[in-house]
């Protein structure tokens, strides 16, 4: 079997056209006919990909290979451009050193456009560079089909009204025509008919104002259902993103998708939307009206449109890329004064006032010079585009009146004509702004649908198997990484009881956080896998998986409502009497009794009017009321004073006892109570063992220990 | 002694200066499998990374050695201060991990739905790349800047005067 993948550097740091390839035990780095790198897998312990800035390399590591890894072979070396399909390269060729097996390499993750060769960015599942016109449209008809019905009642309802006011002219040229010049009837008949007219024309008013209420009511409906549903749509899917894909966005952004982007996809869809089946209607009556009235006055009025069409286009374009530019400009400026009111003590401190004025006074000027820039552009530009847009009105008059002086059209058709084309020019203009309002529609619906087609990194399989989380948790050979050309964890293997209490200890980065989001199926391994009670977790439903989970992090959010509410966001049906006995059974009980209004008492946005100490107890308090069979105790008493944390150890000691726990510390004398403990080191685990036995072997955790001794030794002194 | 006192000998302008290595006390070499090593104060290291403590301002001076496992073994202040020869190692060794192919020419920038699709020449060189967001994705340096596409690669342009007209049209409505 081949195994191949492409790589675009040669070791003189030349862009060339690179084939990486596995065959026969050989793995091989050639380029046309120069061969770069040729050497059997024999003896080799693992292929590692060492990214650098802007490229990276491939190396072969030996068995027993020295620390220092100089004994490594280099491979090749390729642009980050490579480094996905180098990246399941790799995980091909370790696997089968591991086990011996020969896979395919998969290239579902790889974001590249097949048609035009392109990257995309992370998150996205479509070349929007390759993305056809039409496909946007598709999809906002599909996202409008269920309002189709309600929407199509208000455009009709616009048409009738519009219809309405039409009759306006028409009615003007028959007053003007048939009674205020005719030569033919007597002066009663003519106030008549004036009367009748003036009649008719309120009439018609009176219908257009009516039709308007029903179609607003109409859009009303459907603008309320549209923008509910497309928010709890896009919130919907945000709740189900995975961690990876979460860590890639920042709340703010997330926040914007769920509330302005979908605001803005609701506002075209029922404005735009329904005006646009009006306004092409009106156009096209109109206009057969105008050639019935005189085709040549219609033609000398709609030479200049397609080129003013096209200015405009041109100038949205134009304008566009300006202000965008004036918004990066903005909210640079935003960014330097968000900085240094948030810092304003740094800086007063520090004394450097004079400094950030310059460097705001700076920032201010070069928005002040983009905006002057545009405003003289938009002030000159749009008032004579409009100019011509309208030209033609000035020939109608010149030409229109030689028409009425040569009896070749009535002063009633004239002034209809001159009517009509007010009415004329409002659907055009609208057209001609159309570019510049899809341009905005795009850019939010893109957002939308790149939270809606996510691809979710970690689903349920396809038959699930209902999860109990009571059993012996097996850890098999697991790897994993959260870029695919990294791993952190590295060949876990790790067999804990029911009940165990795992004390997971090491350096920072050693891999113990990344381990306990893998036993939480946070993200799935790349190989391995973990067991519980002889199940697979990736078999497991979800849902019921993270319902038998119970974490306490080292910050944990409380949401905005009463300490009663945060408890029972673990369990909403829970007595009062369950909520009371799980505060009692974390510490807070006492705390929470002292506050004037008790179990009512609003924490206040994140928890602010808690100490954190009182939060953390709150978040135990949750994690009792939840009784579930794994615990996580991810630095659950860091970051708090002896008293407090000597109330939160004895909460955390009731807790722990009967369920299998997981509990990470830095202070390890935080973790007596494991039975065992495991100490991590570079993505491996080092050691376990006992308190004593891991210090009689005098290995990383001894020096661990002795480091912290020394520490806290050197803090008494002081 | 008051920690402050300790304080201020750590920060010393002399204490600093101890923390660089001078060149009388550090020779590079390359390894049989073309690694760099180094030999620093006596003790030898046969796989050394060097890495620019400023790249995109001080790019030749401030660089850390370190091992593989990036535990630093020591600064350089400046490469220049070093013998020919082992100037000459330091800076393959940075053209090794360093990668940012110079933009000759900007042929095309589309924007599509907040996207933006280059087109450029890399000397004789045509090559195309997405950058997503370019004003979070743009590091300036003293004369041009880098550009980030969406895989993590950088194209710099070392002088935005000197590259073509028509390229500095092109790109100058999305600079700051």
């Amino acid at each position: 079997m081949l195994t191949q993948a492409k790589f675009d550097l040669n070791p003189m740091g030349e862009i060339i056209t690179g084939r990486l390839q596995f065959s026969g035990g050989i793995i091989s780095a050639v380029c046309g006919d120069e061969t770069y790198f040729e050497a059997p897998l024999e003896g080799i312990q693992e292929l590692v990909i060492r990214p650098y800035v802007g490229c990276a390399t491939l190396e072969l590591v030996p068995e027993n290979s020295p620390e220092d890894m100089s004994e490594s072979l280099e491979v090749c070396r390729f642009s980050m451009a490579c480094v996905e399909e180098i990246g399941e390269f790799c995980k091909v060729i370790n696997h089968y050193l591991s086990t011996g097996e020969e896979t395919e390499i998969s290239t579902e993750g790889f974001r590249v456009c097949p048609k035009c060769g392109r990257h995309y960015a992370k998150g996205l599942s479509t070349c929007l560079f390759c993305v056809e016109k039409g496909y946007l449209a598709k999809r906002l008809l599909g996202l409008a089909k269920p309002y189709a019905g309600t929407l199509l009642i208000s455009a009709f309802f616009v048409i009738l009204s519009s219809a309405c006011s039409a009759l306006l002219p028409v009615l003007n040229a028959r007053l003007i025509d048939d009674y205020l010049y005719s030569e033919t009837l007597a002066a009663g008949a003519k106030v008549h008919g004036v009367i009748a007219v003036a009649l008719i024309m309120a009439g018609s008013q009176v219908l257009s104002r009516l039709f308007n209420i029903v179609s607003k009511r109409k859009a009303n409906v459907a603008s309320g259902d549209l923008s509910n549903d497309l928010r709890v749509m896009v919130y919907d899917k945000v709740q189900r993103l995975s961690a990876s894909s979460m860590s890639q966005k920042t709340s703010g952004d997330l926040m914007k998708r769920v509330s302005n982007d979908t605001e803005k996809v609701k506002n075209f869809i029922v404005e735009q939307g329904m005006y646009a089946l009006e306004k092409l209607l009106m156009f096209i009556v109109i206009l057969v009206i105008l050639l019935s009235i005189s085709p040549l006055l219609t033609f000398i009025v709609l030479v200049p449109v397609p080129i003013v069409t096209y200015a405009i286009h041109k100038f949205w374009s134009t304008i566009r890329v300006r202000y965008q530019k004036q918004w990066r400009c903005e909210s640079r400026e935003n960014s330097i004064l968000h900085d240094i009111v948030r810092g304003i003590r740094v800086v007063k401190t520090f004394g450097s006032e004079k400094r950030e004025i310059e460097k705001f006074s700076s920032a201010s000027k070069r928005l002040a010079d983009v905006c002057v820039s545009n405003e003289h552009m938009w002030a000159i530009a749009f008032p004579l585009l409009q100019f011509f847009m309208g030209i033609g009105e000035f020939f109608v008059i010149y030409f229109g009146g030689r028409m009425v002086i040569n009896n070749t059209i009535s002063v009633g058709q004239l002034l209809e004509f001159n009517l009509f084309l007010a009415y004329i020019y409002q659907p055009l203009r609208w057209m001609s702004s159309l570019p510049q309002r899809l341009g905005d529609l795009a850019a939010s619906l893109i957002k939308i649908f790149e939270i809606i087609d996510e691809k979710h990194d970690v689903e349920d399989a396809e038959s699930p198997k209902p999860a109990d989380l009571d059993g012996e948790i097996v850890i098999s050979s697991l790897r994993f990484g959260y870029k695919a050309y990294e791993p952190v964890l590295k060949d876990i293997n790790l067999r804990v009881q029911q009940s165990e209490m795992i004390g997971l200890v090491g350096h920072s980065g050693a891999g113990k956080s990344t381990l306990i989001n893998l036993i939480m199926r946070l993200y799935d391994a790349d190989a391995g896998s973990i067991c519980i009670g002889g199940t697979d977790i990736r078999e497991m439903k979800q849902h019921e998986f993270r319902e038998q989970l119970g974490v306490v992090f080292q910050e944990n959010f409380l949401f905005t409502g009463s300490v009663y509410e945060n408890i029972a966001y673990a369990r909403p049906d829970a007595l009062p009497s369950e909520i009371i006995a799980a505060a009692k059974a974390a510490n807070a009980h006492n705390f929470i009794m002292a506050l004037p209004d008790g179990y009512n008492t609003l924490v206040g946005e994140d928890g602010h009017n808690l100490s954190g100490g009182e939060r953390q107890r709150i978040s135990i308090a949750r994690a009792v009321l939840r009784n579930p069979s794994i615990l996580i105790l991810d630095e659950a008493t860091s970051a708090l004073d002896p008293e407090t944390e000597e109330q939160i150890q004895q909460a955390l000691a009731r807790l722990v006892k009967g369920r299998t726990t997981f509990a990470i510390a830095h202070r390890l004398s935080t973790l007596r109570n494991a039975d065992r403990l495991v100490v991590m080191e570079k993505g491996r685990i080092a050691e376990t063992g006992s308190h004593r036995e891991l210090l009689k072997n005098n290995g990383i955790y001894a020096r661990l220990v002795m480091a912290q001794r020394s520490t806290s030794k050197l803090s008494k002194d002081e | 002694m008051s920690s402050n006192d300790t304080l201020r000998q750590t920060i010393s302008p002399e204490t600093l200066k101890a923390e660089y290595i001078s060149p009388a006390s550090c020779e590079f070499f390359k390894t049989e499998k073309g690694f760099l090593g180094a030999e620093i104060n006596g003790q030898k290291f046969n796989r050394v990374i060097l890495t620019r403590a400023l790249p995109l301002t001080f790019s030749d001076d401030y660089i850390c050695i370190s091992d593989v496992e990036r535990k630093e073994l020591g600064i350089i202040e400046h490469i220049s201060d070093f013998s020919e020869d082992n100037q000459k190692l330091m800076n393959e060794e940075l053209g090794h991990r360093y990668f940012s192919p110079v933009i000759t020419e900007i042929l095309s920038i589309k924007e599509k739905f907040g996207n933006f699709y280059f087109d450029v020449m890399l000397g004789d060189l045509k090559r195309n790349f997405t950058v997503k967001d370019i004003s979070k994705n743009i590091r300036y340096h003293e004369k041009g800047f880098d550009l980030i596409d969406v895989d993590g690669n950088r194209y710099r342009i070392i002088d935005f005067d000197a590259i073509p007209k028509k390229s500095r049209r092109l790109l100058e409505p999305y600079l700051y």
